[in-house]
């Protein structure tokens, strides 16, 4: 599979964010928290990620007078959106990881 | 100078600053909203109830939080350009993809009616040719009953469109209709306690009292009583 949007740190903060809990449902402003991004930034972010067929989103089935506040607009990893959020995050960490550098027996000593 | 300048300054700032801040705090929630209903319409106008109720239940579950709101509400403004466009080319290829298959569906449509309009002529020929009829008569027959079932199919596909048209204008009359029902109860049930008490009392089974007995429960006034107007020394 290609990269069907461009990948960016908050792109992968996003993925981040929706990778720990793959089957659960997640609305803004909890994504927002959980990537530790500002509040609102997240949303292009979503929307390209829903217009590529990386999550998808649906209204909470609330009555909201007995909730006593408004539904929310829920979003989750397509099965397309997991493998690629796997992958993706899985590179990312692995490129930040660091490096282990052997020392060979001339190095200590210099 | 200068130092009664600096002196001047800090005291105008340490007086103005805590009036700016409540100032900002008080009115952050309108601004918040006014800044979405704002944001909102950058986007293209199919996309723009949902990410209306959508933010707005956001800054809503921010309670509280009044410059957080407007913050965040500052954050979606800077970012509804670029969703607008990202919207935007979604609907055109949507639109395109749309037009082809209609496209695609218009050509099936044009080349089984030519099928079936050659396969009536054609039949139509060899029976006329098999009762030894003339050449121009079996060739008549076939170009008139080709020209029939293709009349027929005509006629039959601008019913079926008839019926579609008809449908959907039921269908979005009782939606309209739903949504004005819907708009004027929320409007009835907006008004304010005093409209709400006045109906109770226009529904009730008891008499209506004249307001001189309603303002005064405990004292009770004669019908026939005269209303002295006499001023008081």
């Amino acid at each position: 599979m290609g990269k069907p949007i461009r990948l960016t740190f908050q792109t992968l903060q996003v993925l981040r964010a929706l990778l720990n809990d793959p089957a659960g449902e997640h609305y803004g402003l909890e994504i927002s928290k959980e990537a530790g991004l500002p509040t609102g930034s997240i949303y292009p972010i979503l929307t390209r990620m829903e217009v590529s067929g990386l999550v998808t989103s649906a209204w909470e089935d609330i009555d909201e007078t007995v909730a006593k506040r408004r539904r929310r607009r829920y979003y989750r990893l397509t099965s397309d959106g997991l493998e690629f959020a796997r992958d993706e995050v899985g590179k990312a960490a692995r490129s930040l990881a660091p490096t282990r550098h052997r020392l060979r027996p001339g190095e200590a000593s210099a | 100078m200068s130092t009664v300048l600096i002196v001047l300054l800090f005291l105008l700032n340490t007086l103005l600053m805590p009036l700016v801040v409540e100032l900002i705090k008080e009115r952050a929630v309108g601004l918040a909203q006014r800044v979405i209903r704002f944001a909102v319409r950058l986007l293209p106008r199919a996309h723009r109830d949902r990410y209306s109720e959508e933010w707005t239940a956001e800054l809503d579950e921010m309670e509280r939080q009044n410059v957080s709101q407007l913050v965040s509400s500052l954050w979606i403004l800077l970012s509804a350009p670029s969703m607008g466009r990202v919207l935007r080319v979604q609907d055109r290829r949507q639109l395109l993809v749309k037009g082809g298959h209609e496209r695609l569906t218009g050509g099936v449509k044009v080349v089984r009616k030519i099928l079936i309009t050659s396969l009536v002529g054609g039949m139509t020929y060899y029976v006329t040719d098999l009762s030894n009829q003339p050449q121009i008569w079996a060739i008549t027959f076939a170009v008139f009953i080709g020209g029939i079932s293709l009349i027929t199919q005509f006629i039959s596909d601008f019913e079926k469109r008839l019926e579609n048209v008809e449908e959907k204008q039921a269908a979005q009359l009782t939606e309209n209709l739903t949504e004005i029902r819907l708009l004027i109860k929320e409007e009835f049930a907006g008004t304010n306690d005093f409209m709400e008490r006045f109906r109770t009392a226009e529904v009730s089974a008891l008499q209506p009292l004249s307001l001189d007995h309603a303002d005064r429960p405990g004292k009770q006034t004669p019908p026939d009583a005269e209303v002295s107007h006499t001023p008081t020394t």
